[in-house]
Protein backbone atom coordinates (compact mmCIF):
# COMPACT_ATOMS: atom_id res chain seq x y z
CA UNK A 1 0.00 0.00 0.00
CA UNK A 2 1.23 3.54 -0.93
CA UNK A 3 1.05 6.01 2.13
CA UNK A 4 0.95 8.75 -0.23
CA UNK A 5 -2.62 8.03 -1.45
CA UNK A 6 -5.21 8.67 1.02
CA UNK A 7 -8.18 10.69 0.28
CA UNK A 8 -8.79 13.43 2.96
CA UNK A 9 -12.55 13.10 3.15
CA UNK A 10 -12.01 9.12 4.29
CA UNK A 11 -11.34 8.01 7.65
CA UNK A 12 -7.77 6.70 7.75
CA UNK A 13 -9.20 3.25 7.73
CA UNK A 14 -9.01 1.26 4.35
CA UNK A 15 -11.78 -1.00 3.23
CA UNK A 16 -12.58 -3.98 0.86
CA UNK A 17 -15.74 -5.23 -0.16
CA UNK A 18 -16.46 -9.09 -0.50
CA UNK A 19 -19.42 -10.12 -2.54
CA UNK A 20 -20.56 -13.30 -1.67
CA UNK A 21 -21.77 -16.30 -3.91
CA UNK A 22 -25.99 -15.16 -3.11
CA UNK A 23 -24.73 -11.41 -4.00
CA UNK A 24 -24.13 -9.70 -0.48
CA UNK A 25 -21.98 -6.91 0.05
CA UNK A 26 -19.53 -6.96 3.00
CA UNK A 27 -17.28 -4.16 3.56
CA UNK A 28 -14.33 -5.29 5.76
CA UNK A 29 -11.32 -2.93 7.21
CA UNK A 30 -8.40 -4.06 4.50
CA UNK A 31 -6.10 -5.48 7.05
CA UNK A 32 -9.28 -7.96 7.83
CA UNK A 33 -9.55 -8.80 4.10
CA UNK A 34 -5.59 -9.71 3.97
CA UNK A 35 -5.75 -12.15 6.79
CA UNK A 36 -6.87 -14.35 3.23
CA UNK A 37 -3.26 -15.18 1.30
CA UNK A 38 -5.83 -15.61 -2.08
CA UNK A 39 -6.51 -11.35 -1.68
CA UNK A 40 -3.39 -10.78 -0.29
CA UNK A 41 -1.36 -12.32 -3.13
CA UNK A 42 -3.00 -10.07 -5.90
CA UNK A 43 -3.78 -7.31 -3.26
CA UNK A 44 -0.70 -4.73 -4.53
CA UNK A 45 -1.55 -5.37 -8.40
CA UNK A 46 -5.50 -4.23 -7.71
CA UNK A 47 -6.33 -0.29 -8.40
CA UNK A 48 -7.60 0.99 -4.93
CA UNK A 49 -10.96 1.81 -6.07
CA UNK A 50 -11.50 -1.70 -7.30
CA UNK A 51 -10.84 -3.17 -4.17
CA UNK A 52 -14.13 -5.57 -4.58
CA UNK A 53 -13.49 -8.93 -4.75
CA UNK A 54 -15.95 -11.48 -5.85
CA UNK A 55 -16.18 -14.56 -4.10
CA UNK A 56 -18.18 -17.28 -5.69
CA UNK A 57 -17.21 -20.14 -3.13
CA UNK A 58 -18.52 -18.55 -0.12
CA UNK A 59 -22.11 -18.14 0.72
CA UNK A 60 -23.26 -14.74 2.83
CA UNK A 61 -23.54 -17.14 6.04
CA UNK A 62 -20.44 -18.17 5.67
CA UNK A 63 -18.80 -15.03 4.97
CA UNK A 64 -20.24 -13.60 7.90
CA UNK A 65 -18.35 -16.17 9.98
CA UNK A 66 -15.12 -15.71 8.10
CA UNK A 67 -15.10 -12.02 8.74
CA UNK A 68 -15.96 -12.57 12.27
CA UNK A 69 -13.42 -15.01 12.68
CA UNK A 70 -10.24 -12.60 10.60
CA UNK A 71 -11.49 -9.70 12.79
CA UNK A 72 -10.83 -11.42 16.06
CA UNK A 73 -7.83 -12.69 14.82
CA UNK A 74 -6.52 -9.22 13.73
CA UNK A 75 -7.38 -7.23 16.45
CA UNK A 76 -5.99 -10.21 19.23
CA UNK A 77 -3.23 -10.23 17.56
CA UNK A 78 -2.59 -6.20 17.77
CA UNK A 79 -3.91 -6.47 21.90
CA UNK A 80 -1.30 -9.65 22.20
CA UNK A 81 1.86 -7.65 20.52
CA UNK A 82 1.06 -4.30 22.55
CA UNK A 83 0.90 -6.10 25.33
CA UNK A 84 4.08 -7.76 24.86
CA UNK A 85 5.83 -4.66 23.84
CA UNK A 86 4.69 -3.19 27.10
CA UNK A 87 6.31 -6.45 28.84
CA UNK A 88 2.93 -6.93 30.55
CA UNK A 89 1.95 -10.26 30.85
CA UNK A 90 -1.27 -11.22 29.17
CA UNK A 91 -2.87 -14.55 28.92
CA UNK A 92 -4.42 -12.96 25.17
CA UNK A 93 -3.02 -16.21 23.32
CA UNK A 94 -4.70 -18.38 25.64
CA UNK A 95 -7.85 -16.30 25.61
CA UNK A 96 -7.97 -16.97 21.68
CA UNK A 97 -7.46 -20.36 21.35
CA UNK A 98 -10.60 -20.77 23.85
CA UNK A 99 -12.07 -17.89 21.12
CA UNK A 100 -11.54 -20.39 18.66
CA UNK A 101 -12.70 -23.19 20.49
CA UNK A 102 -15.61 -21.76 20.80
CA UNK A 103 -16.03 -20.23 17.13
CA UNK A 104 -15.86 -23.50 15.47
CA UNK A 105 -18.23 -25.50 17.64
CA UNK A 106 -20.60 -25.33 14.78
CA UNK A 107 -23.29 -28.12 13.06
CA UNK A 108 -21.59 -30.15 10.56
CA UNK A 109 -22.39 -28.55 7.76
CA UNK A 110 -21.55 -24.67 8.53
CA UNK A 111 -18.22 -26.84 9.72
CA UNK A 112 -17.78 -28.09 6.68
CA UNK A 113 -18.85 -24.67 4.68
CA UNK A 114 -15.94 -22.88 6.92
CA UNK A 115 -13.40 -25.53 5.62
CA UNK A 116 -14.39 -25.48 2.13
CA UNK A 117 -13.82 -21.51 2.38
CA UNK A 118 -11.03 -21.58 4.32
CA UNK A 119 -9.32 -23.33 1.49
CA UNK A 120 -10.66 -21.50 -1.27
CA UNK A 121 -9.24 -18.08 0.72
CA UNK A 122 -6.59 -19.76 2.17
CA UNK A 123 -6.47 -18.66 5.44
CA UNK A 124 -4.42 -21.14 7.22
CA UNK A 125 -4.87 -20.97 10.82
CA UNK A 126 -8.91 -21.57 10.08
CA UNK A 127 -8.07 -23.88 7.92
CA UNK A 128 -6.30 -25.85 10.47
CA UNK A 129 -8.50 -25.12 12.94
CA UNK A 130 -11.77 -26.57 11.25
CA UNK A 131 -9.71 -29.65 9.95
CA UNK A 132 -8.92 -30.33 13.79
CA UNK A 133 -12.52 -29.93 14.32
CA UNK A 134 -13.56 -32.41 11.94
CA UNK A 135 -10.36 -34.45 12.82
CA UNK A 136 -11.44 -34.47 16.73
CA UNK A 137 -15.16 -35.34 15.48
CA UNK A 138 -13.78 -38.89 13.29
CA UNK A 139 -11.12 -39.50 16.16
CA UNK A 140 -12.32 -42.29 18.71
CA UNK A 141 -15.60 -43.22 16.87
CA UNK A 142 -15.98 -46.53 14.67
CA UNK A 143 -16.11 -46.65 11.21
CA UNK A 144 -20.16 -47.19 11.63
CA UNK A 145 -20.50 -44.36 13.69
CA UNK A 146 -18.67 -42.21 12.03
CA UNK A 147 -20.53 -43.38 8.50
CA UNK A 148 -23.79 -42.49 10.54
CA UNK A 149 -21.90 -38.63 11.47
CA UNK A 150 -21.44 -37.57 7.88
CA UNK A 151 -24.05 -39.83 6.36
CA UNK A 152 -21.40 -41.80 4.55
CA UNK A 153 -22.41 -44.52 2.36
CA UNK A 154 -20.62 -47.81 2.91
CA UNK A 155 -20.41 -48.71 -0.83
CA UNK A 156 -17.67 -50.38 -0.06
CA UNK A 157 -17.86 -53.92 -2.50
CA UNK A 158 -17.88 -56.93 -0.36
CA UNK A 159 -14.98 -59.13 -0.96
CA UNK A 160 -16.56 -62.28 -2.98
CA UNK A 161 -13.22 -63.84 -2.09
CA UNK A 162 -13.53 -63.49 1.74
CA UNK A 163 -14.40 -66.72 3.21
CA UNK A 164 -17.88 -66.05 5.50
CA UNK B 1 -26.73 -11.83 11.80
CA UNK B 2 -26.90 -15.36 13.75
CA UNK B 3 -26.90 -17.58 11.11
CA UNK B 4 -26.95 -20.87 12.87
CA UNK B 5 -30.00 -22.33 11.73
CA UNK B 6 -30.04 -24.14 9.18
CA UNK B 7 -29.86 -21.75 6.58
CA UNK B 8 -27.19 -22.62 4.21
CA UNK B 9 -26.70 -22.94 0.48
CA UNK B 10 -29.27 -25.49 -0.38
CA UNK B 11 -31.43 -26.84 2.64
CA UNK B 12 -31.59 -30.50 0.86
CA UNK B 13 -27.70 -30.99 1.49
CA UNK B 14 -28.65 -31.59 5.10
CA UNK B 15 -28.73 -35.60 4.38
CA UNK B 16 -25.87 -35.19 1.58
CA UNK B 17 -22.68 -37.00 2.81
CA UNK B 18 -19.91 -33.99 2.11
CA UNK B 19 -17.19 -34.74 3.65
CA UNK B 20 -16.56 -37.85 1.25
CA UNK B 21 -16.24 -35.19 -1.69
CA UNK B 22 -14.46 -32.92 -0.04
CA UNK B 23 -11.10 -32.23 -2.16
CA UNK B 24 -8.58 -35.03 -1.73
CA UNK B 25 -6.22 -32.88 -0.20
CA UNK B 26 -8.47 -31.61 2.13
CA UNK B 27 -9.81 -34.76 3.33
CA UNK B 28 -5.43 -36.39 3.56
CA UNK B 29 -5.48 -33.72 5.76
CA UNK B 30 -8.20 -34.56 8.19
CA UNK B 31 -6.64 -37.96 8.32
CA UNK B 32 -3.33 -36.30 9.27
CA UNK B 33 -4.78 -35.47 12.21
CA UNK B 34 -5.80 -38.47 13.42
CA UNK B 35 -3.78 -40.55 15.93
CA UNK B 36 -2.36 -43.49 13.17
CA UNK B 37 -4.89 -46.59 13.70
CA UNK B 38 -7.98 -44.00 12.98
CA UNK B 39 -6.31 -42.77 10.24
CA UNK B 40 -5.88 -45.95 8.66
CA UNK B 41 -9.08 -47.21 9.74
CA UNK B 42 -10.49 -44.35 7.60
CA UNK B 43 -9.71 -46.53 4.59
CA UNK B 44 -12.86 -48.61 5.33
CA UNK B 45 -15.27 -45.92 5.34
CA UNK B 46 -16.26 -46.17 1.80
CA UNK B 47 -15.05 -46.36 -1.74
CA UNK B 48 -14.53 -42.92 -1.94
CA UNK B 49 -11.73 -42.67 1.52
CA UNK B 50 -9.96 -46.08 0.28
CA UNK B 51 -6.75 -44.36 -0.83
CA UNK B 52 -6.82 -41.21 1.63
CA UNK B 53 -4.96 -42.36 4.08
CA UNK B 54 -2.16 -43.91 1.68
CA UNK B 55 -0.51 -40.69 1.49
CA UNK B 56 -0.01 -39.94 5.21
CA UNK B 57 3.68 -38.11 5.59
CA UNK B 58 3.81 -38.75 9.18
CA UNK B 59 3.60 -42.50 10.01
CA UNK B 60 4.00 -43.48 13.92
CA UNK B 61 3.98 -46.84 15.10
CA UNK B 62 3.95 -47.76 18.96
CA UNK B 63 3.52 -51.13 19.46
CA UNK B 64 2.97 -50.49 23.40
CA UNK B 65 0.58 -48.04 22.80
CA UNK B 66 -0.95 -50.47 19.77
CA UNK B 67 -1.57 -53.32 22.25
CA UNK B 68 -2.84 -51.35 24.64
CA UNK B 69 -5.62 -49.81 22.99
CA UNK B 70 -6.51 -52.64 20.47
CA UNK B 71 -6.77 -55.40 22.72
CA UNK B 72 -8.59 -57.48 20.14
CA UNK B 73 -7.09 -59.23 17.59
CA UNK B 74 -5.44 -57.21 15.46
CA UNK B 75 -1.84 -57.89 15.33
CA UNK B 76 0.85 -55.22 15.23
CA UNK B 77 3.08 -56.57 12.62
CA UNK B 78 0.13 -57.10 10.29
CA UNK B 79 -0.88 -53.07 11.32
CA UNK B 80 2.73 -51.98 10.12
CA UNK B 81 2.82 -54.43 7.22
CA UNK B 82 -0.77 -53.54 5.75
CA UNK B 83 0.12 -49.51 6.64
CA UNK B 84 3.37 -49.38 4.52
CA UNK B 85 2.08 -51.80 1.76
CA UNK B 86 -0.65 -49.27 0.55
CA UNK B 87 1.05 -46.12 0.80
CA UNK B 88 1.34 -44.36 -2.40
CA UNK B 89 4.99 -43.26 -3.76
CA UNK B 90 4.57 -39.87 -2.04
CA UNK B 91 7.54 -39.18 0.72
CA UNK B 92 7.25 -39.86 4.01
CA UNK B 93 8.53 -36.69 6.04
CA UNK B 94 8.80 -38.46 9.74
CA UNK B 95 8.58 -42.11 10.62
CA UNK B 96 8.39 -43.36 14.22
CA UNK B 97 8.52 -46.69 15.28
CA UNK B 98 8.87 -47.51 19.24
CA UNK B 99 8.67 -51.60 19.35
CA UNK B 100 8.99 -54.32 21.67
CA UNK B 101 12.22 -56.12 21.35
CA UNK B 102 11.18 -58.88 23.23
CA UNK B 103 8.34 -59.36 21.80
CA UNK B 104 9.60 -63.00 20.11
CA UNK B 105 7.62 -62.15 16.78
CA UNK B 106 9.11 -59.01 15.96
CA UNK B 107 11.80 -60.16 14.08
CA UNK B 108 14.60 -58.07 13.17
CA UNK B 109 14.93 -58.31 9.59
CA UNK B 110 11.26 -57.61 9.44
CA UNK B 111 12.15 -54.12 11.70
CA UNK B 112 14.44 -53.60 9.14
CA UNK B 113 11.96 -53.60 6.47
CA UNK B 114 10.30 -51.33 7.72
CA UNK B 115 12.83 -48.94 8.09
CA UNK B 116 13.96 -49.31 4.77
CA UNK B 117 10.79 -48.52 3.46
CA UNK B 118 10.93 -45.24 5.33
CA UNK B 119 14.30 -44.74 3.59
CA UNK B 120 13.04 -45.45 0.53
CA UNK B 121 10.50 -42.94 0.98
CA UNK B 122 13.25 -39.97 1.68
CA UNK B 123 12.67 -39.95 5.59
CA UNK B 124 13.70 -36.66 6.85
CA UNK B 125 12.88 -37.63 10.82
CA UNK B 126 13.40 -41.13 11.94
CA UNK B 127 12.57 -41.63 15.52
CA UNK B 128 13.13 -46.07 16.52
CA UNK B 129 13.19 -46.96 19.74
CA UNK B 130 12.36 -50.01 22.15
CA UNK B 131 11.01 -50.70 25.60
CA UNK B 132 12.16 -53.71 26.27
CA UNK B 133 16.01 -54.32 25.43
CA UNK B 134 17.46 -57.58 25.90
CA UNK B 135 17.10 -58.79 22.41
CA UNK B 136 19.48 -58.08 19.68
CA UNK B 137 18.20 -56.37 16.71
CA UNK B 138 21.15 -56.98 14.88
CA UNK B 139 21.15 -55.22 12.27
CA UNK B 140 19.75 -51.95 11.29
CA UNK B 141 19.78 -51.25 7.21
CA UNK B 142 22.84 -50.26 5.73
CA UNK B 143 21.75 -47.51 3.50
CA UNK B 144 20.82 -45.71 7.05
CA UNK B 145 23.90 -45.52 7.85
CA UNK B 146 24.50 -43.11 4.41
CA UNK B 147 20.69 -41.51 4.05
CA UNK B 148 21.09 -38.25 2.65
CA UNK B 149 17.52 -37.00 3.44
CA UNK B 150 17.65 -37.41 7.34
CA UNK B 151 17.62 -34.54 9.24
CA UNK B 152 17.00 -35.87 12.52
CA UNK B 153 17.51 -39.54 14.10
CA UNK B 154 16.92 -40.72 17.30
CA UNK B 155 18.02 -44.52 18.00
CA UNK B 156 16.75 -45.36 21.40
CA UNK B 157 17.37 -48.59 23.21
CA UNK B 158 18.01 -51.02 20.50
CA UNK B 159 20.88 -52.71 21.44
CA UNK B 160 24.15 -53.61 20.33
CA UNK B 161 23.84 -51.91 16.58
CA UNK B 162 26.36 -53.26 13.76
CA UNK B 163 27.56 -49.78 12.89
CA UNK B 164 28.93 -50.08 9.19
CA UNK B 165 32.81 -48.74 8.79
CA UNK B 166 31.35 -46.17 6.34
CA UNK B 167 28.82 -43.78 7.53
CA UNK B 168 28.07 -40.43 6.72
CA UNK B 169 24.55 -38.37 7.42
CA UNK B 170 25.05 -35.32 4.74
CA UNK B 171 21.87 -33.49 6.37
CA UNK B 172 21.59 -34.91 10.16
CA UNK B 173 21.32 -31.91 11.96
CA UNK B 174 20.16 -33.67 15.07
CA UNK B 175 21.03 -37.11 16.56
CA UNK B 176 20.17 -38.60 19.59
CA UNK B 177 21.50 -41.60 20.57
CA UNK B 178 19.99 -43.11 24.03
CA UNK B 179 20.07 -46.21 26.17
CA UNK B 180 22.58 -48.52 24.20
CA UNK B 181 24.72 -50.60 26.30
CA UNK B 182 26.55 -52.35 24.03
CA UNK B 183 27.92 -51.46 20.72
CA UNK B 184 29.02 -54.14 18.56
CA UNK B 185 32.53 -52.36 17.76
CA UNK B 186 33.57 -49.79 19.79
CA UNK B 187 36.42 -48.93 17.45
CA UNK B 188 33.96 -47.85 14.72
CA UNK B 189 32.51 -45.39 17.49
CA UNK B 190 35.39 -44.23 18.77
CA UNK B 191 35.95 -42.47 15.30
CA UNK B 192 32.40 -42.02 14.47
CA UNK B 193 31.94 -38.58 15.71
CA UNK B 194 33.57 -36.23 13.67
CA UNK B 195 32.68 -33.58 11.27
CA UNK B 196 33.57 -36.62 8.49
CA UNK B 197 30.04 -38.50 9.60
CA UNK B 198 28.05 -35.68 10.44
CA UNK B 199 29.02 -32.71 8.31
CA UNK B 200 26.39 -30.68 10.06
CA UNK B 201 25.08 -31.73 12.57
CA UNK B 202 24.24 -29.26 15.27
CA UNK B 203 22.77 -31.14 18.25
CA UNK B 204 23.75 -33.92 19.38
CA UNK B 205 22.48 -36.10 22.72
CA UNK B 206 24.40 -39.59 24.00
CA UNK B 207 21.92 -40.60 26.98
CA UNK B 208 22.45 -43.55 29.04
CA UNK B 209 25.13 -45.35 26.94
CA UNK B 210 28.01 -48.00 28.02
CA UNK B 211 31.13 -48.09 26.47
CA UNK B 212 32.74 -50.67 27.89
CA UNK B 213 36.15 -51.01 25.88
CA UNK B 214 36.20 -47.34 25.31
CA UNK B 215 38.90 -45.19 27.21
CA UNK B 216 37.98 -42.11 25.59
CA UNK B 217 35.11 -40.74 23.93
CA UNK B 218 36.14 -38.65 21.12
CA UNK B 219 33.88 -36.06 19.79
CA UNK B 220 35.25 -33.47 16.81
CA UNK B 221 32.24 -32.17 14.93
CA UNK B 222 32.68 -28.55 14.17
CA UNK B 223 29.42 -27.65 13.01
CA UNK B 224 27.86 -28.65 16.39
CA UNK B 225 26.32 -26.37 18.81
CA UNK B 226 24.76 -28.29 21.52
CA UNK B 227 25.79 -31.34 23.16
CA UNK B 228 24.31 -33.16 25.93
CA UNK B 229 25.86 -36.05 27.58
CA UNK B 230 23.90 -37.76 30.32
CA UNK B 231 24.74 -40.74 32.37
CA UNK B 232 27.30 -42.01 29.97
CA UNK B 233 30.37 -44.16 30.71
CA UNK B 234 32.82 -44.63 28.83
CA UNK B 235 35.99 -45.85 31.09
CA UNK B 236 37.40 -42.26 31.72
CA UNK B 237 36.78 -38.98 30.35
CA UNK B 238 35.43 -37.48 27.10
CA UNK B 239 37.69 -35.17 24.67
CA UNK B 240 35.60 -32.25 22.66
CA UNK B 241 37.29 -30.53 20.46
Amino acid sequence: MKDSFNPSIEPPKKTVTLVSSDGYDFEVEEEVALESQVIKDGFEDKAVDDREYLLFNVHSDTLELIIKYCEKHVSSRKSISAAAASSSSSNGEEALKEWDEHFISVDTNTLYDILMAADYLNIKSLLDLAIQKVADTIHGRSPEQIRKKFNIENDSIIDPWASE
Amino acid sequence: MQSKEEKLCCSSDQEMDKISWLPDPIRSHIVSFLPMKDAIRSKILSRRWRYVCSSLSNLKFDQIEFEKSNSEIRDFRDFVDETLLSHDGSDIQRFSLKINLDDAYIYARRVSAWISFALQHNVQILILGSVESSALLEKLPCSLFTCNTLRVFSLVGIPGPKWPTITKFPVLRSLRIGFITSFDDENVIAKLFSSCTFPVLEELTVDHCIFESLDTLSISISSLKFLYLRYYTARSSFDDT
